[in-house]
């Protein structure tokens, strides 16, 4: 029986390659920030389950958060790391090894 | 809206995702090149129409441009997403913009000839010169 590891597949990064994680993953693999409303709207999640999955890419070092204000509203941006983006790019290599060509860079 | 379960996907599925998530964030991150069209649109137009007004008048207004970048500056901090290399274009388009108004203003209060001319028309276009350049390199990607 062959054993894993030399597979693409197995060099997918499980924090990323979920639905909702991927998807946070390539909007802001795409642009420099990315505010929580902007992203919750994007996503199509609430803001308890964004938060929940912010956490998650945050505490893997994958995503900072930067709080600030706009006026006296507080508002949440969200950027990749450095260590995310190197994360989603050899996501992104390992993906195009498996479909071919297919996903084009973030 | 999700139900919040992360259940696995298929590779193309997750490639399809990638590009769709990136091509709206890039669609949206696109106001940044349409501001500085609008900038570059709005400082030409208004150099041009000062041309034809009295001398007075056009020194009274003159500074109304370096207000105007200032104001759109502000508005532009509102918006939702800042686009990838953001740092890297705004600030220089905006320090450069900032320079040629005033150099432009500088020369239109000294050396210029007053009224509309050709001078007049080759000083606006070099004062929104960096705008132009910053909304083609928005709007291109």
């Amino acid at each position: 029986m062959k054993t894993g590891g030399s597979h693409p597949r197995y060099r997918l990064d499980e924090v990323i390659h979920a639905p909702v994680r991927l998807s946070i993953m390539s909007a802001l693999a795409a642009a420099d920030r990315v505010d929580f409303r902007f992203l919750r709207e994007l996503v199509e999640v609430s803001d308890s389950l964004l938060s929940k999955h912010m956490t998650l890419l945050e505490d893997a070092g994958y995503v900072e958060v930067i709080k600030g204000y706009q006026g006296k509203r507080p508002r949440t941006w969200f950027t990749l790391t450095d260590a995310g983006r190197a994360a989603f790019g050899a996501y992104l290599a390992a993906l195009h090894e498996i479909v071919g060509t297919g996903a084009s860079q973030a | 809206m999700s139900t919040g379960h992360d259940s696995s996907m298929t590779p193309q599925a997750a490639a399809a995702e990638i590009d769709t998530t990136a091509r709206r964030v890039r669609r949206r991150a696109r106001w940044q090149g349409w501001l500085f069209l609008a900038v570059a649109v709005v400082n030409f137009g208004f150099y041009i129409a000062i041309g034809s007004v009295s001398q007075a008048v056009s020194r009274a207004l003159s500074p109304l441009p370096i207000l105007l970048v200032v104001v759109i500056f502000l508005v532009a901090s509102r918006q939702p997403v800042v686009g990838r290399d953001a740092a890297r274009i705004n600030k220089p388009v905006v320090m450069a913009g900032l320079a040629t108004a005033t150099a432009g203003l500088v020369l239109y209060q000294t050396v210029m000839p007053q009224g509309f001319t050709g001078w007049l028309v080759l000083l606006a276009a070099f004062m929104v010169t960096p705008f132009l350049a910053g909304s083609w390199r928005w709007l291109r990607s």
